[in-house]
């Protein structure tokens, strides 16, 4: 997979490549027309501008659909699906960090928990989705769990789970792009997601981020 | 108002029907299935005879009390309305009933192409719409349905952003999931004519 992604993307920039004008040709008006529009290529364009740069939900609910029907084919039973989703998310998530990262203005490292997931609920969620998280919640029972929580979840909006699958929740990808986060800012936790309707929102998706046991600790020494 | 709605698949079988009017005739899941292969065959043979060529196949079928509107979708799929003749703006009605399938069946990875559409997200979609254009005589059972779902959901507070008293997923898990709405076309396929 990575051979072939990387071949392509390989191939569009030489063929990008080929198609801008040789050097010098910005001077003339025409050129730099032209030059404007070789920029909307997705790997010309500026990193830091998140404006206009968004993807069309059409197209990325037919991918989703098609990313579930390939993994569907390849696992034995919902809990092996959810793993592979989980995957397929910490892919996007190791990217998404970087991106945000490098995007963030006051370029500050998140060394607290509460920090670190405040920073998940809003400007991950609003990178990702177009929109905040719903909550972030700290578990009463348990010391090391927390819960951000997405009452309409935009990648499951076009999916109906049948019923012989009713444990399936495809947040899984999310939450695999929240371990990848967690994960890079060295906050190791384990992150599953969990449907958890309430009134009017039957596809509410909570996530739920169990943190490791260095991380508690660390957070005892900061404190 | 809207009596029922009718998809059929490209191979002239019957993928999904409801009512959503009372005091309708039924018929018996066979006689839907016979139903639907028989308009295909007769949609087929309408764009067939047609002197002028390159026609559409039958668009419209009307009787004193009703009309059945077609509309076929570039794939072959095809909608049936069945309606009221005073029912107004079918055409609108018609696309916002596609926009329902392409959104919520296509996109669905559960749902295989060319076979019975089981979508909950469907069934509510297309009766909002339903309920939307207006005439929608709510029967019994769907109301039934209706207030089951809502009742179901009921036991989960809305909770606020960083406040202690949380829900634990775990333990309530996936298995209050609302019901799906009944009656979908419940089988049966490739009954071509």
């Amino acid at each position: 997979m990575t051979t072939s992604t990387s071949a392509s993307s390989r191939l569009s920039v030489m063929s990008m490549a080929a198609s801008l004008p040789s050097v010098g040709g910005y001077s003339s008006a025409t050129a730099s027309i032209y030059s404007k529009r070789a920029t909307t290529n997705i790997l010309e364009r500026h990193l830091n501008k998140s404006r206009g740069a968004e993807v069309s939900l059409n197209a990325f609910a037919f991918m989703f659909s098609e990313m579930l029907q390939y993994t569907q084919k390849r696992v034995h039973g919902i809990q092996d699906l959810e793993r592979k989703l989980n995957e397929l998310g910490y892919r996007v998530g190791v990217r998404a960090l970087d991106l945000l990262v490098w995007r963030d203005k006051n370029n500050k490292r998140e060394t607290r928990v509460l920090g670190m997931l405040y920073f998940i609920h809003t400007t991950v969620w609003k990178t990702l989705f177009g929109k905040q998280a719903d909550s972030l919640e700290k578990s009463t029972e348990n010391e090391d769990e927390y819960m951000i929580s997405d009452n309409d979840p935009v990648i499951s909006k076009y999916i109906s789970i049948p019923k012989d699958v009713s444990q399936l929740n495809c947040g899984a990808f999310m939450a695999g792009i929240v371990e990848a986060i967690m994960d890079g800012c060295q906050f190791p936790s384990r992150v599953t997601a969990h449907t958890v309707p309430i009134e009017g929102y039957p596809l509410r998706t909570t996530i739920l981020i169990k943190l490791d046991k260095e991380v508690l600790e660390r957070e005892e020494q900061l404190k | 108002m809207i009596f029922s709605i009718y998809i059929i698949n490209k191979a002239g079988g019957l993928v999904y029907n409801k009512d959503y009017s009372e005091g309708l005739s039924k018929l018996t899941s066979n006689e839907y299935l016979v139903l639907a292969g028989t308009f295909h065959g007769v949609h087929a043979i309408t764009s067939k005879i047609s002197p002028v060529p390159g026609s559409s196949g039958i668009e419209m079928l009307e009787t004193d009390t009703f009309r059945i509107h077609c509309f076929q979708t570039l794939t072959g799929t095809k909608f049936l309305l069945v309606a009221d003749p005073q029912q107004p703006s079918i055409d609108h009605t018609m696309k916002k009933i596609y926009e329902c399938y392409s959104d919520y069946c296509v996109k669905n990875p559960f749902q295989n192409p060319e076979m019975p559409i089981r979508s909950e997200q469907f069934d509510v979609h297309l009766l909002k719409l339903v309920k939307s254009v207006g005439g929608l005589v709510v029967s019994h059972t769907l109301q039934q349905q209706q207030s089951q779902y809502n009742s179901n959901n009921n036991q989960y507070q809305n909770v606020q952003p960083y406040n202690t008293s949380s829900v634990d997923p775990s333990a309530q898990g996936s298995s209050n999931l609302p019901p799906t709405l009944p009656n979908i076309a419940s089988s049966g396929l490739g009954l071509g004519v």
